[in-house]
């Protein structure tokens, strides 16, 4: 059922990687990106499935959670791939019609969906090991210097802090009125997609009804809390770089050393 | 067989991730035709998990449900009807309004079962007629300018719309004003007595035994009570390793009993027990003045 999704996810730990600082994490995950397209020899491909290995192997996750995470991609994987596969001039494998599969095309098209894949594979790993909050006040750490040019950046944190936080009361509520209309002979799993639009009004209507309540509610109730803004207002969690976070960012160092000097030397 | 039989039910939430937890172990139960069950039970003992059950919106891991001889669970026709035989009513059934007018929404549940727009109609008035909603005054007006309780009734009418045998109601007189309240259950009853067979979700003990014929508490997706209500209710000590509260009469009436009176604790009749406590009293006076 809908209460079996898991969104957010966010698998709690207390791991090295959990412990990491978000603003921390969030600064490497960017250079990770960055580096990901930059080097692109075989031997930083190595590397960086070293670095995922690894960092699934302290943080504890399940290896197949991150081919969760890549299911959705699935089929983008695949297309890319296949274009490359045949769209790439070289040594000729395969002749079909008036398209050529290459060697080449398929080195270039495993190392272009290794990248994609890298890429989905780093961010998963943040997002399963930090939680939602955490990662919202990073992002308004990080963005808060730009509240000087008019940037909201308070405001925006708190809109995404709010919309998280509703994220499982939704679904707890659309699988309440889901089940609710399915006692009362709704069926969703059948007709064409006409049909199947047209059943879920009985689930959007209720749905939206609720939310707009709710949205009401929660105003009220910030209100009633003196709420103003983002001007003046303190943590009850300071964010404050620790050891852990030196550690991190020294062994990131390391690797991004190597990586660059891999790079350079050309392997 | 006509009744709903529960045989050995298990059920985990999330299977096979981090936040797996167990539901429902080994529950079994029988809901008699014609019977008046309450289940009652700490909230996250499983309750609303084995009501789901009821109809089929949960299917289970292990174990059978079985409606009037047929295993709800089996892909087949027959099975997809007799699910429509247990209606539910959810907690706050208002929540699940979304149509233009009261008569359209009550209608929503005919029509899903295939029924033309005449019959549709006349169950709708029927089941207006049984929730205590004028048809006509009613029937054009948008569920979402009716009051707090013509809502819910509206709402758990578009229940009654399908003509389930069973009808399974989760706490349906939360959030009510006493009167409200006091209605909704005098409601149920009626249903009951039209011979609707009626599995009642609540947390007050008064209600229950009051009304119900049958009592099962759960406790950490476990059944640890089945039988009368007056079985568990007549014993304190029992009632409370339960972890229930006593319902106010029969504490009363345990009270005046551990006074030294003879009473009968199974009263459920206010007026009658207060009745009878005023005759012994009166007796005992009588006595000593002699």
């Amino acid at each position: 059922m809908l209460s079996d999704i898991t969104i957010g996810q966010y698998f709690p730990g207390n791991s090295f990687i959990h412990r990491v600082d978000p603003r921390v994490k969030l600064g490497m995950l960017f250079f990770i990106i960055v580096a990901i397209f930059v080097l692109d020899t075989r031997a930083d491909y190595a590397v960086f499935c070293l670095v995922v290995a690894a960092l699934v192997q302290s943080s504890r996750l399940k290896p197949n959670m991150l081919l969760k995470a890549l299911k959705p991609l699935w089929w983008i994987l695949l297309f890319t791939f296949i274009i490359h596969l045949f769209s790439t001039p070289g040594t000729s494998i395969l002749h079909v019609w008036i398209f050529d599969m290459t060697i080449e095309g398929a080195e270039k098209g495993f190392f272009l969906c290794l990248r994609l894949a890298l890429l989905i594979v780093f961010s998963s790993i943040l997002t399963y090991t930090t939680s939602p909050l955490a990662l919202t006040d990073a992002l308004e750490e990080i963005m808060s210097p730009l509240k000087h040019i008019g940037v909201p950046a308070h405001e925006l944190a708190m809109m995404m802090t709010i919309a998280l936080r509703f994220v499982p009361t939704l679904i707890s509520e659309t699988d309440k009125i889901m089940k609710a209309q399915r006692s009362r002979g709704s069926d969703f799993t059948s007709g064409n997609i006409l049909e199947r639009m047209k059943r879920l009004v009985p689930i959007l209507v209720p749905l939206f009804i609720s939310s707009f309540r709710r949205a009401d509610e929660l105003a009220m109730a910030m209100e009633a809390r003196c709420y103003r803004g983002g001007v003046g207002r303190t943590r009850m969690k300071e964010m404050r770089i620790s050891d852990t976070d030196y550690m991190a960012l020294f062994i990131f160092a390391v690797i991004l050393v190597i990586l660059i000097g891999l790079k350079a030397v050309g392997i | 067989m006509m009744s709903i039989e529960i045989k050995e039910l298990a059920y985990t939430y999330m299977r096979g991730t981090p936040f797996e937890r167990k539901a429902l172990e080994g529950v079994s139960l029988d809901i008699p035709k014609g019977s008046y069950v309450a289940l009652a039970g700490h909230t996250g003992s499983g309750k609303s998990t084995l009501i789901q059950h009821m109809n089929g919106l949960l299917s289970p891991d292990k174990g059978s449900v079985v409606v009037d001889g047929t295993d709800i669970n089996k892909k087949s026709d027959a099975a997809r009807k007799m699910r429509r035989k247990v209606g539910m009513v959810f907690q706050y059934p208002e929540n699940q309004l979304f149509e233009e007018t009261v008569a359209f929404d009550i209608a929503f549940g005919p029509l899903n079962l295939g029924l033309d727009e005449a019959a549709a109609t006349k169950r709708v008035k029927k089941a207006m007629e049984l929730v205590q909603l004028d048809y006509d005054k009613y029937k054009e007006r948008s569920p979402f300018q009716l009051s707090g309780g013509q809502k819910r009734r509206a709402a758990i009418a578009g229940v009654l719309a399908m003509q389930p045998d069973y009808l399974v109601l989760d706490e349906p007189a939360a959030g009510l004003d006493p009167q409200g309240k006091e209605d909704m259950m005098q409601m149920v009853k009626s249903l009951h007595k039209g011979g609707t067979t009626i599995v009642l979700v609540s947390h007050d003990m008064d209600d229950i035994a009051r009304f119900a014929d049958k009592l099962v508490v759960m406790d950490g997706g476990r059944i640890i009570f089945d039988g009368k209500p007056m079985e568990l209710f007549s014993d304190r000590e029992k009632t409370e390793h339960a972890g229930l509260r006593l319902p106010k009469l029969t504490s009363l009436l345990l009270s005046v009993r551990e006074a030294g009176f003879d009473v009968d604790v199974t009263m459920t009749d206010m007026d009658k027990a207060v009745e009878m406590i005023a005759g012994m009293i009166r007796e005992r006076k009588c006595r000593n003045a002699k």
